[in-house]
């Protein structure tokens, strides 16, 4: 479990990154951390990992403070950068001596994923396409069966098939005792896997609420509705988020809540007044 | 969970060193054979002028001079390329220590980063002073065997019947109070080039010496100023005034190294 109380940061002391951000990350979920560029999701990744400081509050990660970076800790954290900064080894090579550092560390599961992104194992990185690249620390990212695993713009670069293998292998990874924090602006590509959300805006954490929650106070549907909570116009007509008083069942957009969101400066508040049986409270 | 030994970590991390740069590393001896050729054959060299003035080479007064000072401190010189080696083979890793994502979340603690970085600067020393060994002594053997006898004869002929070849000659390789004085000159300013490259974000390699020179020039100073002109000070037996300022240094080093690794611990990536 991840638990972040007060959480400030900043880069220049002018510029506030986090202004006293709190919330709980448990394991068994996907988290989808969404907000615009710049706005602090690398950095709030990397401060979950230990590799930035809090300024204020605090971050505590499975009982570890990752700003300590103890080796058990680390062992068991790992994170997916956009950019591939592994060295140029073979994977055999990248295998042998990364491997071991990583207790849960599966080499047939690494042959799997890999297999399934079509990445041969014989290859060098060095030889790779970035893309391949980002397969293969992908795939050793799930390999290690780390608790937390961070991951920020992994489907960047992939090819489409890889982007459904992506979401296979992701679906399939997730466990009751590990937790994905995935950071992305390409939404469409993995938002059927993520069952909660986390929306960064203006320093603050302005939304942390699990997808079902959501789901249960609104609904997605095109048409045109007088009360409609939000409406975008598309090729297909309007695609509306209606509030959900009967409890129906639709496809989350979680893009489409996004643009609600970041279009909409009442939209949030709108949505925080509605109960989870989609009626407004009083 | 089952986690991996301290020891084998420390094996995994020098494996990783090696592996990002075995190339450098074994590449210093080619490189320093390659400076000894280059300095056997350089203009004005014995082996050069044999090859493009053999006539002049032949000359006895020339072949004197060349026997008993030609090889001159050019040995030294390449012992100075060490530092280089160093610099070159630990610079990228240092780099990617401070700035990697990756390399900052491997579980490696900084305890192994620090080791990791001092086992492999006492390996490229021995190396290259092994290179150098190796190779000045061949030297000096292959002169010896082929030019001794007749330098003895010339020398002879000039009435000098014991010879008494100095630091310089072809015949002389070097002496190992120089390979210390060299080791211990770079394994002084090598926790202080780590530091330092933590220390400063840009041209580290610049401000490192410049402050690296300052801590000289301020030590010196105060030794001239509160030590030596102080008539009182009391007269330490050499071997405990040596001992005091060889533990004072030892202090200073250490230091260094912790301050290193604080610094590993502290670095934001």
């Amino acid at each position: 479990m991840i638990r972040i109380d007060n959480l400030s940061f900043h880069y220049k002391k002018d510029i506030t990154i986090f202004d006293n951000i709190s919330t709980s990350i448990l394991p068994g979920h996907i988290y989808g951390l969404l907000g615009l560029n710049g706005i602090g999701k690398t950095t709030l990744l990397k401060l979950i990992c230990g590799l930035l400081f809090p300024k204020g509050g605090s971050i505590n990660v499975n009982d570890f403070t990752p700003s300590e970076r103890e080796v058990s800790f680390l062992s068991d954290v790992y994170f997916v950068t956009d950019e591939v900064d592994l060295p140029n080894w073979s994977i055999a090579n990248l295998i042998t001596i990364y491997g071991p550092l990583y207790p849960k560390f599966d080499k047939r599961y690494f042959n799997e994923i890999l297999s399934a992104f079509q990445v041969d194992n014989r290859e060098n990185l060095n030889d790779l396409s970035y893309g391949q690249r980002k397969k293969v620390n992908i795939a050793f990212a799930l390999a290690t069966n780390a608790s937390l695993l961070l991951m920020d713009e992994p489907t960047n670069g992939l090819d489409i098939p890889s982007k459904t293998q992506f979401r296979k292998i992701i679906a399939k990874h997730i466990s009751d005792d590990k937790t994905i924090i995935i950071s992305t602006h390409q939404i469409r590509d993995i938002h059927h896997l993520i069952d909660h959300l986390l929306i960064l805006q203006k320093h603050h954490l302005i939304l942390d609420e699990s997808i079902y929650e959501l789901s249960q106070k609104i609904k997605f549907q095109q048409g045109n509705f007088e009360d409609a909570l939000y409406t975008e116009a598309s090729l297909n007509g309007n695609i509306n988020i209606l509030t959900n008083p009967n409890n129906e069942d639709s496809s989350f957009d979680i893009e489409l809540f996004f643009n609600a969101i970041h279009e909409n400066p009442t939209f949030l508040q709108t949505l925080k007044t509605i109960n989870t049986h989609g009626h407004a409270a009083h | 969970m089952q986690h991996i030994s301290p020891f084998n970590r420390l094996q995994l991390c020098l494996r990783e060193f090696w592996e990002l740069n075995y190339k450098k590393i074994l590449s210093i001896p080619l490189v320093i054979l390659i400076f000894f050729l280059l300095f056997l054959l350089w203009p004005g060299n014995y082996l050069y002028t044999l090859i493009f003035n053999p006539k002049m080479a032949e000359s006895p007064g020339y072949f004197l001079a060349a026997m008993e000072s030609g090889y001159g401190r050019a040995r030294v010189i390449i012992l100075c390329l060490i530092p280089i080696f160093l610099i070159l083979v630990s610079n990228s890793y240092l780099k990617s220590l401070k700035t990697s994502v990756s390399y900052a979340v491997r579980p490696f603690s900084n305890l192994d980063r620090v080791f990791c970085l001092w086992i492999y600067a006492l390996f490229i020393i021995g190396l290259s002073i092994f290179s150098v060994y190796l190779y000045d002594i061949i030297t000096v053997s292959v002169f010896k065997s082929t030019y001794y006898n007749k330098t003895l004869i010339l020398l002879e002929e000039q009435g000098n019947l014991y010879p008494k070849f100095q630091f310089g000659s072809f015949f002389m390789p070097l002496d190992a109070k120089i390979y210390f004085a060299v080791s211990g000159i770079i394994l002084l300013l090598l926790p202080f080039y780590h530091l330092a490259y933590f220390l400063f974000q840009k041209n580290s390699l610049l401000w490192s010496v410049l402050l690296y020179i300052l801590i000289i020039v301020g030590s010196i100073y105060i030794y001239v100023k509160f030590i030596i002109n102080y008539y009182f000070i009391i007269p330490f037996h050499p071997v405990i005034t040596s001992t005091i300022y060889g533990v004072m240094v030892c202090i200073v080093l250490a230091l260094f190294v912790a301050s290193f690794k604080e610094k590993l611990k502290e670095r934001e990536v």
